[in-house]
Order: C-alpha cells, then sequence, then structure tokens
C-alpha cells in the first residue's frame, strides 16, 4: 500500500509543479505568439492590401475594437493602420465571405482619404483548385484595387469586377464580403478613426 | 574527468542518429535545409538536457514501477516550454518545423538516455550526457541538412552556393532522397569507425 | 475544411494516407521501430497489427480529448503532454487487456506493444487530425487509412529486407544502412502515386 502512495504521489507531485510552470510560460509568452501570428499569418495579406504607408501595421495593431451594432449584432474588427510620416492614411481588417465550399477569411485594405479600396486579398479558403481558388491569383484580386464603393460589384451586376470563369459563387462570395467591408467602413468610419487614432 | 568522457562520447562514438540509431524521424523529415537540421537539433538538445538533469536529481525518488510514466512527464513538460517558446520567438523555424515540435516528446534518444543514464547517475554527469549527446544530434542534423539543401536546391542556410545557373538536384530534398542520403551517410560513418578500430 | 464530405471524399482520403503520402515513407512518421521490426515477416506483422490497433484507438480518444477537455477550458498549450499521457496509459491498457484475453496474442506482440508509446506515428496522427480540423468521422478514417498504410509498408519493406539480406552486401553498408537506401527506393516508387489526389 506505501508503495501505490508513494507512486501517487510523485506523480501528483510532478504534474502539478510541471502544471504551475507551464502556465506561468504560457501566461508570460501569450502576447508575442499573438504577435507572431499576426505577423506570419496575417501579416503579409495585410501589408499587402494596404499602400502609401511607412510605418508598421501589425505592431500598431488594435485588438477587437468594437465599431457599433449593425443588424442587431455588434460589429468588432481588428484594424491595422496604415500611417504615412505619422498621419493616419488607411485602415485594413478581415471579412468573412461565403464561397462555395465553406467560408473564404479576406483582408481588405482602405484608403481613409479618398474612400477607396487600396486592395484584397484572399488569406485562407476551401475552394475548388483550378476554379474557385484562383482568387488568390493577382489577375483576380488586383482588380479591386483603387475602386469605389459603388463600383464593388461583378460586372454583370454594373460593379467593375469580372468574375472567375467557372467560379460564379466563389466571386460573388468575395465581392459580397468585401463589398460589406466597404459599408461597415463607411458606417463606422468616425469610430475607426477615433480608435487608432488620426495622428 | 569522467563529466569530461560522458560529454564527449555523445559528439562521435555514440553519436545520434548514425552510432546510436535513434531519433530518425526528426532526422529525415527537417533536414530538407541546414536552418532547419540545426534548429531541431537545438531544441532537442535543450529537451535533451533539461530533463537529463530534472531526471538525475529526481533519481532517488521516482519509484520504479512509474519511472517511464515520469520520465514521459518530464520530457513533455520541457517540450511545451519549447513549443511556446519557439512560437514566440522563432515563429518562422515554428512553421518549418511544424508537426516535429510536439514529435520532440517521442524522440527515442531522450527517453533513451533518461532510461539508460540519467536514472542512475549524478547530475552533472547527466548534463554532460544530454549536452553532448544534443550537440552530437546537431551537428549530424546540421551537417545533413547542409548536404541535402546544397544539391538539393543550391543554397546553404538559404544563401546561394552555385549561383542562378545551378539546377539543382530535387531528388535531395524530398522523401527518397532523405533516406539514401543518410543510408550512405551510415555506411560512409561506418568505413571511418572501421579504419579507426582496425 | 469541406463543409460536407462526400464517400468520394473520403476515399481520396484513405488513398491519400496509405499511399500518396503514406505516414512512413512520405511523412517521416515511426522510423525507428521501423528499421528495427523490419528484418523478419512475423516481428514485423506484429508491430503492424499493434500499430493498427493501438493508432486508431488513440487517434479517436486524442481527438475527442481535445475537443471536450483541452479547447473548453483553454490549455490548447498543453495538447503535447495530454495526448502523450494518453497514448501511454492507451497502451498500458490494451497490454493488460491482451495479456487477460487474448494471450496468444499478447505474446506475438511480444515487446513490440510498449515499443509503440514512443512511435512517432502514433503521437503524430494525433497531432494531424487536430491540426486539420478533422470531424470525428474523418478522424477515425484518417487514423485507421494511415495506420493500415504503415503496416503496409512495414511488410513491403520487410519483404525486401529478407531478400537482400540473404545477397552479398558490403560490410559497412550493411544493417542499417542498406535498409535506409531501400527505404528510399521503396519510397521513390510510393512517389509515383502522387498524381493521384490533390
Amino acid at each position: 500500500m506505501r508503495e501505490i502512495t508513494r507512486m501517487i504521489v510523485v506523480l501528483t507531485a510532478i504534474s502539478v509543479v510541471s502544471g504551475l510552470v507551464l502556465s506561468f510560460v504560457d501566461r508570460y509568452t501569450k502576447e508575442p505568439i499573438e504577435y507572431q501570428r499576426l505577423k506570419f499569418i496575417k501579416g503579409p495579406a495585410v501589408l499587402a492590401v494596404l499602400s502609401g504607408y511607412d510605418n508598421d501595421p501589425i505592431k500598431e495593431y488594435k485588438k477587437n475594437v468594437v465599431l457599433g451594432k449593425k443588424g442587431g449584432k455588434p460589429v468588432v474588427k481588428t484594424l491595422f493602420p496604415g500611417r504615412k510620416n505619422g498621419k493616419l492614411t488607411g485602415v485594413a481588417f478581415e471579412v468573412t465571405g461565403q464561397g462555395y465550399h465553406g467560408s473564404i477569411g479576406i483582408m481588405v485594405g482602405i484608403d481613409l482619404i479618398n474612400n477607396t479600396l487600396t486592395g484584397m486579398r484572399v488569406m485562407t479558403h476551401s475552394e475548388t483548385p483550378g476554379l474557385g481558388a484562383r482568387a488568390v491569383e493577382p489577375s483576380f484580386y488586383e482588380q479591386f484595387s483603387g475602386l469605389k464603393p459603388d463600383e464593388i460589384a461583378l460586372s454583370d451586376k454594373g460593379g467593375k469586377i469580372n468574375a472567375i470563369s467557372g467560379a460564379t459563387m466563389t466571386s460573388s462570395g468575395v465581392v459580397g464580403a468585401v463589398k460589406q467591408a466597404m459599408e461597415l467602413y463607411l458606417l463606422f468610419k468616425d469610430k475607426i478613426l477615433k480608435a487608432l487614432g488620426t495622428g | 574527468m569522467k563529466v569530461l568522457q560522458d560529454f564527449t562520447k555523445g559528439l562521435w562514438q555514440d553519436i545520434p542518429p548514425f552510432r546510436l540509431v535513434l531519433g530518425l524521424c526528426p532526422t529525415l523529415a527537417v533536414t530538407t535545409s541546414a536552418d532547419g537540421g540545426l534548429g531541431m537539433g537545438l531544441a532537442t538538445t535543450f529537451v535533451l538536457t533539461c530533463s537529463n538533469v530534472l531526471v538525475a536529481l529526481l533519481r532517488n525518488l521516482i519509484p520504479r514501477k512509474v519511472r517511464i510514466a515520469c520520465y514521459i512527464l518530464v520530457i513533455a513538460s520541457f517540450v511545451v516550454i519549447v513549443e511556446l517558446l519557439m512560437q514566440a520567438f522563432f515563429y518562422p523555424l515554428y512553421m518549418f518545423l511544424g508537426i516535429f515540435v510536439p514529435l520532440i516528446v517521442v524522440n527515442c534518444i531522450i527517453l533513451g538516455r533518461a532510461e539508460a543514464f540519467a536514472s542512475k547517475r549524478p547530475v552533472l554527469n547527466s548534463l554532460a550526457d544530454g549536452l553532448g549527446h544534443g550537440l552530437g544530434f546537431t551537428m549530424a542534423l546540421t551537417v545533413l541538412g547542409a548536404i541535402r539543401e546544397v544539391f538539393g536546391a543550391g543554397t546553404i542556410f538559404g544563401h546561394s552556393v552555385f549561383g542562378p545557373n545551378f539546377a539543382p538536384f530535387a531528388f535531395m530534398v524530398k522523401p527518397p532522397g532523405a533516406f539514401v542520403c543518410l543510408g550512405l551517410m551510415l555506411g560512409a560513418m561506418n568505413i571511418v569507425s572501421r579504419g579507426k578500430v582496425d | 475544411m469541406h463543409e460536407a464530405w462526400t464517400f468520394s471524399d473520403y476515399l481520396l482520403l484513405v488513398i491519400g494516407a496509405i499511399l500518396v503520402k503514406n505516414i512512413l515513407l512520405t511523412r517521416f512518421l515511426g522510423n525507428c521501430p521501423f528499421l528495427g521490426t523490419s528484418r523478419r515477416m512475423e516481428t514485423a506483422t506484429g508491430m503492424a497489427m499493434a500499430v493498427v490497433f493501438v493508432m486508431t484507438l488513440a487517434g479517436v480518444i486524442t481527438w475527442l480529448v481535445q475537443t471536450y477537455v483541452l479547447v473548453p477550458l483553454h490549455l490548447e498549450y498543453l495538447q503535447t503532454i495530454f495526448f502523450i499521457l494518453v497514448i501511454a496509459a492507451l497502451v498500458q491498457f490494451v497490454e493488460m487487456f491482451l495479456q487477460k484475453s487474448f494471450p496468444a496474442l499478447y505474446q506475438a506482440l511480444g515487446i513490440f506493444l510498449p515499443l509503440i508509446t514512443t512511435n512517432c506515428a502514433v503521437l503524430g496522427v494525433a497531432v494531424i487530425n487536430v491540426r486539420e480540423d478533422f470531424s470525428f468521422l474523418q478522424t477515425i478514417v484518417f487514423s485507421f487509412a494511415s495506420a493500415i498504410g504503415y503496416g503496409f509498408a512495414l511488410v513491403l519493406f520487410t519483404g525486401i529486407r529478407e531478400q537482400l539480406e540473404a545477397s552479398g552486401i558490403p560490410g559497412f553498408m550493411k544493417g542499417t544502412a542498406i535498409g535506409l537506401l531501400t527505404a528510399g527506393l521503396l519510397s521513390l516508387s510510393f512517389f509515383g502515386f502522387a498524381g493521384m489526389v490533390d
């Protein structure tokens, strides 16, 4: 009986000490890890959709800013500011679109002075290779640069985006999400400016 | 000095994965580049050394019947520490090594040294043993990684070696190339060892 | 991940796991015991059976732990520890169960059963299930198919090795070295399947 007690005591002691040490390390590394994940996974997209900046939009990100309510639901976005010479010029944030095979993660960049799109990048998706997956190609995403709010639509609906041939669902899913991003931006622009500081 | 001997034997005589044929999985998988080999080697060395030290410290307290479970708990804890630190400060390496970071916990070298050495020897010797085998492993991985990278991609540690006109021998950085390269290296080491002994 | 998988999606997953991205020859998981147990057909088949059993069960149980314990309690960073302890405990229980209920099978498997705890393929598959965001059904299918792929590669390899041992091999290449080269060639032939999926 003593043997079993000893085994249990030793195992428990090691587990407890390990648990304490690890939760400490976890707490200490939580923030650096979050920054690294942002930098390497979303980072490239953020930097690609913003233009005319000389700061580090990722380092200056504002996490989970509550912008307001839309359709009864709160709108919360993590914002990446683009600044030139210290002045706020653009903002990037993520939206989700509905594709053919599931949700599509999209990073949208907006010019705060002209209220136009500076860029769009598809970050995550499960679309069909050769069809919907072509949303990640320059020939598709470059169409979004510089568009005014009412130009964000498929060409057969009066907009300026040509859909990917054979992938209408994916194309309209992406366009819909980007349009929604622009609407959110226009609706909550003053909140965004306040959160990021125009300086 | 015995401690020095314990350290140096891991560097050649007993070098993993060639002489001490353990830890093959990461060896084959992450040596597509010299950086990868070096990174994995150092991470493994950290876990191996720390676990050896802790096991040696606790060797008289751990009951025989649950010793393997205890070793695993200790090793796994250090692996989690490495995982978290790597994500926080070396994210590109973490992305490259992928599932092989948590897999350090089943790297037979670590459990092997804990059972065969650290459970029976003093702390300082175990430290030397862990450090020696770890650094030997690191050297092996880095060299293998460098060879595969140079011939398979024309670069070393990311820097171009042969210039832009080099046609890489892509076989080297694919799975079959890993097996073949390691096998040939092992054969070569056997020749060298036989030469020394005879 | 796809919203709803069709039968052909599952079929592709199975073919992928067994042939294209063979857990052992392409993903490099489970190599240590692989080279050790592939010299005789009996030991190879014994190991293969044990792996199929443990890997499938381990994949399922670790998925349940991840989904119902680690995620709700925000303890994902402890995944490595929990998973390896689950596997070690599972192997322990399987050993005791087989010893009592199927002694013949227990004898046949011999020392390979406890060795499965450190088989990186088992932990590897468990981690892959989580990283690929598989559903419960996808986890079962992938774990089982991967295990079959492992056993398949192992048995195939042993057959080749047994033939090789009978023929003349230079002394410095004997044993593990030639084993690795053979594995490389086998891996190359599996590469031919790469065009089937994706």
